[in-house]
């Protein structure tokens, strides 16, 4: 029997790209509203969007983006989120940093000085209770992210996994986003296609 | 006791684990500290003179931050037979929320990143991959967690697990925005807590498949589990969400019922918040005769070290069937009551649970198993 494909998404300072549809980023607007223009787009009611930091923001969009596709549960434990990145929260950070030499650091700010706040914002959102793990690497990780996907798989920890890689820093946006089933993971083709979308 | 291997399955062990905090550069300096009862905690003047002290839990020397996590490592390889591991079958992981965020104050973008700091590990420790995570104060229980998924899986034979965070103005110019620092020594799970005292520190451990590698006897690593709180950001869930699932799931993994549970190193942050959390989660889990303690008051909060800190010097409780006291702890206040006390009680372990819980709404447990 034939797997289904993966989702995928995609969103750069000019482009989202999510299964086949496309939306560019004509006006050339600055990461705050490029995102905002796309949380318009998906129709999205959650005002707690509007408070959070750029980091935040991206990786709710991904997986917004996802979910425009795949019919994913709430209230549940068995979807694994691992997310990677360079710059950790490096744009929260140096704001924090600046805010501390003008005397005035904020708390609303400062809980933004973690990259995993993002996973935190995406299980709120969804209710998702399950495993979540952020690591940090220069160049994409792809041996370890497959290690790491045969764990979640192999020892039962969830069902499905978003895999992602989510960074911004000083407005500059790289995010890019797929959902898996062990089905799925082990489809070699689905394997070889997934680690060319992280590694270009 | 574990009999290795007598379910067939592969067993996982840590061992070789050291501790270089400002409480001790060394694991058995540290113990000894801890058993005296002393504090690394001290006040230190704030940034804005006109503010409180600051106590913290913090190196008088000025030393490098990296000569203390080179040496804390080195000491982890002495103990392993032939001290130096196959290192194309293992894996470094480094825990760590802010690593040498300090840079930042010069701008030192580079130096700044978590991965400056993890390359530079692996060039030292020439692991297969090498790896950070950052998650929060979970990090050094999520880091072991990593460690035990990947070998049980038989990806890899090893992990050396490494973890540190700096007492960094950055870091304590935040935590005093939330109003979560307390302005005299923490007191855990005290119905007078006020909030955390900062620390930094390194810790470093190897996890194997191999119980041979070790030179003393290890303990069973039987794994566990993160979960989220899904409810709030800074704040943790009033109800312990997250610590519950999390510890049901570790358990439920590690094949334990939570009658078979001889002890709990738990988080006590000494916040309002955490500590009533997790006295939640802890009354959802009927463990609420066990005991438990919150190491807080001896290393201060270390953050992203915290997690391995503490597991470690669990494992030297579980070796020496003895459960120190809470220190700072007067009076008991939680919401849910639980079994903490402040002076070291003796008591035979040989279940035991680690857990933790930070920003983001993240949570995580581990349980180990002492050896025949």
């Amino acid at each position: 029997m034939m797997e289904s494909q993966p989702t995928y998404c995609r969103i750069t300072d000019d482009l989202c790209s999510s299964n086949g549809q496309k939306i560019h980023n004509t006006q050339k607007l600055p990461a705050q509203q490029w995102f905002r223009f796309l949380f318009d787009h998906l129709e999205l009611e959650y005002p707690k969007f509007h408070k959070m930091d750029g980091l935040s923001k991206l990786g709710v969009l991904g997986v917004e983006f996802l979910k425009t596709v795949e019919s994913l549960p709430t209230e549940t434990d068995e979807i694994a989120v691992v997310f990677v990145n360079k710059h950790s929260s490096l744009d929260a950070d140096l704001s924090h940093q600046e805010q501390i030499e003008k005397g005035s650091a904020s708390p609303a700010m400062f809980v933004y000085t973690l990259p995993n706040i993002v996973l935190g914002e995406i299980a709120i959102r969804n209710k998702w209770y399950g495993e979540q793990q952020f690591f940090i690497k220069n160049e994409w990780p792809h041996e370890l992210i497959h290690e790491y996907i045969v764990t979640i798989f192999e020892l039962n920890k969830a069902n499905r996994i978003i895999i992602g890689y989510v960074d911004y820093f000083q407005e500059k946006t790289d995010g890019k986003w797929v959902i898996l089933t062990q089905d799925q993971f082990n489809n070699e083709k689905i394997r070889e296609e997934i680690n060319t979308f992280f590694d270009k | 006791m574990v009999q290795p291997d007598s379910m067939g399955e592969r067993m996982i062990y840590i061992g070789a684990g050291n501790i270089y905090s400002p409480l001790g550069k060394s694991l058995s300096e540290n113990w000894e500290n801890l058993l005296a009862g002393k504090t690394a905690i001290r006040p230190y003047s704030s940034l804005k003179p006109e503010d409180p002290p600051l106590y913290l839990s913090r190196f008088e020397e000025k030393g490098n931050f990296y000569t203390r996590i080179f040496d804390c490592i080195d000491t982890t390889l002495l103990s392993l037979v032939g001290q130096e591991p196959d290192w194309s079958k293992t894996v470094l992981i480094f825990s760590s929320t802010k690593a040498d965020i300090e840079q930042l104050e010069s701008r030192n973008i580079e130096q700044s990143l978590l991965d400056y700091t993890c390359t530079k590990l692996q060039e030292k420790y020439p692991a297969k991959t090498a790896i950070t995570v950052s998650n929060a104060c979970i990090s050094g229980i999520t880091a072991l967690l990593l460690a035990h998924d990947l070998i049980k899986t038989g990806q890899y034979e090893n992990a050396l697990v490494v973890a540190a965070d700096n007492c960094s103005t950055f870091v304590s110019e935040g935590f005093k925005s939330f109003y979560a620092i307390a302005s005299d020594f923490c007191k855990p799970y005290d119905t007078n807590r006020q909030g955390i005292n900062l620390g930094e520190g390194v810790a470093s451990a190897f996890v194997s498949s191999d119980r041979n590698i070790f030179t003393n006897t290890p303990t069973a690593l039987l794994g566990g589990a993160s979960a989220n709180d899904a409810n709030h950001i800074s704040g943790p869930s009033r109800t312990g969400e997250g610590l519950f699932r999390a510890t049901k799931r570790a358990l439920e993994y590690a094949g334990k019922s939570p009658e078979q549970i001889d002890y709990i190193s738990a988080h006590g942050t000494a916040t309002r918040y955490n500590d009533d959390m997790e006295s939640m989660a802890i009354d959802r889990l009927n463990l609420n005769e066990v005991p438990v303690n919150s190491l807080k008051g001896y290393f201060g909060h270390t953050l992203g070290a915290a997690g391995l800190i503490e597991t470690l010097v669990t494992i030297e409780q579980m070796n020496t069937n003895l459960i120190l006291g809470t220190k700072g702890l007067e009076n008991p206040g939680t919401v849910k009551p639980i079994n903490v006390f402040p002076d070291t009680i003796e008591k035979h372990l040989n279940t035991v649970l680690k857990s933790g819980s930070g920003f983001g709404g993240c949570n995580a447990a581990i349980v180990l198993e002492k050896l025949k």
